[in-house]
């Protein structure tokens, strides 16, 4: 368990994933998660992923749920899609309920994901895409260090119309260097 | 002409390429830049695996492969779509050279323009990408040449020659493209 201020980063249980799909299907997270057609999804389709996620034990991908200090589920952050040659990993994160909104859970999320990413991981770069209009989401990310490294020019397409997809990251020493800590081969 | 320019065509992989196609992968100076996996020697065998399961595999949107040949009937390379979104209406596209005599002659720009036509004409996809090495620098120009413009620059993202060395995501949209036909045309 990752534990931080106002959050903690735990290990999503089978009683979780209802929880989650229903966070997935806010309209305000079915919009900006993914590329793909934003349908609802199924409870039942999201247990089925569960259990394969659970049998195929994929080292690849790490995965946390994110609860707040009330000890409830607000979210799900983790990696993919990590290229070991090349140390570096791909991040993803979404938050639930207005509620929670606003309130540096995610900013807060990110940096434990982080430190667990350069310190367990071994990995020294990490990236994520942001759609161009979530913007909220690109300034937690400029806080917690990613730069923008490029725009990728229409390649959603969502509500009528192509949007751009930004490309951001960081390196590990930039990372400490801004918020210190790390470990002496921080480089 | 779909296919067809006027050094290259593009045509079905069969498997009489594959142990040309070996041979070229073998090669370290093509191997370090064909993609950025763990670069392994290949064999015939295993092409004529891959091969045969490329062939089983329907679903065009896990990729499509065309055998690059010169008008004189010489294999000298691949090139062909690694993914594609047909809701987002964009490609992930892919090529190389194998036979370095023919290497800086246009054969490979033209055959990339060929994909082109093919993924913007036949397939209507709105945008074709791309990611290439920075030290790569023929085919950044050979890609630049096509209309395709650098978007992101993946700094250090990628490890090779025992160093990090950045990674450039190319893309040319399809209106670019037909302006592009446009002028070429009158």
């Amino acid at each position: 368990m990752l534990r931080g201020k106002n959050v903690i980063l735990r290990a999503i249980e089978k009683e979780d994933v209802a929880k989650l799909v229903r966070i997935k299907n806010e309209e305000e997270v079915l919009i900006h998660l993914r590329s793909n057609i934003p349908q609802p999804n199924s409870v039942y389709a999201g247990e089925l992923d569960y259990e394969e996620k659970c049998k195929k034990k994929n080292e690849n991908e790490v995965e946390f749920a994110i609860e707040n200090s009330e000890g409830t589920i607000i979210g799900k952050c983790g990696t993919m899609d990590t290229r070991w040659k090349d140390s570096e990993t791909t991040v993803f994160i979404f938050i639930g309920g207005s509620e929670n909104r606003g309130k540096g859970y995610g900013t807060e999320a990110i940096k434990l994901l982080m430190d667990f990413v350069f310190q367990q991981m071994n990995i020294r770069r990490v990236k994520l895409y942001v759609f161009s209009f979530n913007v909220r989401a690109k300034s937690s990310y400029e806080k917690a260090g990613f730069k923008v490294e490029g725009i990728l020019r229409q390649e959603l397409f969502r509500n009528g119309k192509y949007h751009d997809v930004i490309q951001m990251g960081i390196l590990k020493h930039e990372y400490y260097a801004l918020h210190g800590g790390g470990t002496e081969d921080a480089v | 002409m779909l296919f067809s320019g006027e050094q290259v065509k593009l045509r079905s992989i069969v498997e009489e390429d594959l142990k040309y196609a070996a041979e070229y992968m073998n090669d370290p100076e093509i191997l370090l830049l064909m993609d950025g996996d763990v670069p392994l020697p290949t064999s015939v065998e295993k092409q004529k695996e891959w091969f045969a399961e490329y062939l089983k595999q329907k679903d065009i949107t896990k990729g499509i492969e065309f055998a690059i040949e010169t008008k004189d009937g010489k294999f000298i390379g691949c090139c062909g779509v690694n993914h594609m979104d047909m809701k987002n209406r964009m490609a992930m596209v892919g090529i190389f050279i194998g036979d370095k005599e023919y290497l800086g002659r246009g054969y490979g720009t033209e055959a990339m323009g060929l994909l082109m036509e093919y993924l913007f004409d036949e397939v209507n996809l709105n945008k074709i990408s791309l990611d290439v090495f920075s030290f790569n620098e023929r085919a950044v120009k050979s890609y630049e040449k096509l209309g395709f413009r650098i978007e992101a620059v993946g700094r250090e993202a990628v490890f090779r020659y025992g160093g990090y060395h950045d990674l450039f995501s190319m893309g040319i949209l399809r209106e670019e493209y037909l302006e592009l036909c446009q002028k070429k045309n009158g």
